[in-house]
């Protein structure tokens, strides 16, 4: 049972108080969501003494820059790798941290065929969730590019390359959301196998409809 | 080898047409500071560079600029839309519709079609890599005509 033990946690929400190994109903999580699973996970082994998980902090980001700072020389709980000293190591592969998850339940219900969106408008509609879905990937590939513009300048910088990771994350889930729902983003990216939406659809430098 | 991604590096939405505005920011587009200068500025350098740092570099950058000439581009077709004849005949813009309407020929705003002499590519990494430097520098040029110009960055 979940109880209030452990004080010091409470702050963070998972007061789970029991042991590293697990309770009725750990893969359910506090709040319902393997997400809390993992940050459970993370912080009982990262965190007991230092209290370094920043989840919630940085916006509702992950900073994993600091993370990777504040836990080298120890073993990332997921992947069993050792943080250098330079914090490189530790950004990769936490696909599952990031909230940056696209509502799948709107998107789905939009149609995109024959170029009409869900909403019936011919050019694309504005306040529909497909735009505010390619905003979002815009946002990202704007900062995408600038840490991949320094990395071409600064190789090493490791605290770049988890940036760039982490982007890359969020990315791809975006786009992935995007492409299933509201036609590809790149030629590659044509998931309907009855109709070629490439051509379909607004053309990027058409006057949105917004 | 290039992948096109189908939307804008930022989002263009121009309400009100204006072809005087369109006579201007045509330069960006095909002038000697402009977007498609820059990118086949940084595309061809790219092949002569030493240091693979520098070749990915101005491939990224290089890249970057052909997205930004879709971004000009997009604000062009959007101020050149849905226009009367009697509206652009009292504009600068006059000369440049007469050959090509409201489709874009990359010209500077004097009239002068793109031309690859404003772009040098001279196989020595400091001389193209000054070149670049000038050439970025040259964005206080193009800044709208505005009493308040802005500062390089």
């Amino acid at each position: 049972m979940k109880s209030n033990m452990n004080n010091r946690n409470v702050r963070q929400g998972n007061f789970t108080g029991l042991g590293r190994y697990g309770y009725p109903g750990m893969n359910k999580g506090l709040y319902g969501d393997r997400a809390s699973v993992e940050r459970d996970l993370y912080s009982r082994s990262f965190s007991r003494s230092r209290n370094t998980y920043p989840y919630g902090k940085n916006n509702g980001g992950t900073d994993w820059n600091s993370l990777a700072r504040a836990n080298v020389g120890r073993s990332c709980p997921l992947s069993n790798r050792q943080v250098r000293n330079d914090g490189c190591g530790c950004g990769r592969h936490h696909e599952h941290y990031e909230e940056v998850v696209p509502s799948r339940d709107h998107v789905k219900d939009l149609a995109y065929t024959n170029n009409v969106c869900g909403c019936g408008c011919e050019n694309g509609c504005g306040d529909n969730e497909c735009s505010k879905l390619l905003k979002q990937i815009q946002m990202v590939d704007f900062a995408l590019y600038e840490v991949i513009l320094y990395l071409d300048a600064y190789p090493e910088s490791c605290e770049a390359l988890n940036t760039y990771h982490m982007l890359m994350n969020r990315k791809k889930k975006l786009l992935s959301g995007y492409e299933e729902t509201c036609g590809p983003i790149t030629a590659h990216g044509n998931v309907s196998t009855t109709s070629w939406d490439w051509v379909k659809g607004p053309a990027p430098w058409e006057y949105p409809k917004d | 080898m290039w992948t096109y991604e189908k939307k804008l590096q930022y989002p263009v939405k121009i309400k009100n047409p204006d072809p005087q505005a369109a006579q201007i920011i045509i330069s960006q587009l095909g002038g000697p500071d402009g977007e498609l200068a820059a990118s086949m500025r940084y595309l061809h350098q790219r092949y002569s560079m030493p240091d693979k740092k520098v070749s990915g570099l101005l491939t990224d950058i290089g890249t970057e600029e052909l997205a930004h000439l879709e971004i000009i581009a997009a604000i062009l077709y959007q101020l050149t839309r849905n226009l009367k004849e009697e509206e652009i005949a009292k504009t600068p813009f006059a000369t440049y519709f007469v050959d090509h309407t409201t489709g874009l020929y990359p010209v500077a705003a004097s009239g002068v079609p793109f031309d690859m002499k404003y772009v040098g590519v001279t196989g020595d990494v400091i001389e193209d890599l000054h070149e670049d430097l000038a050439a970025d520098a040259t964005i206080t040029q193009t800044q709208p005509l505005s009493n308040n110009r802005q500062k390089p960055l």
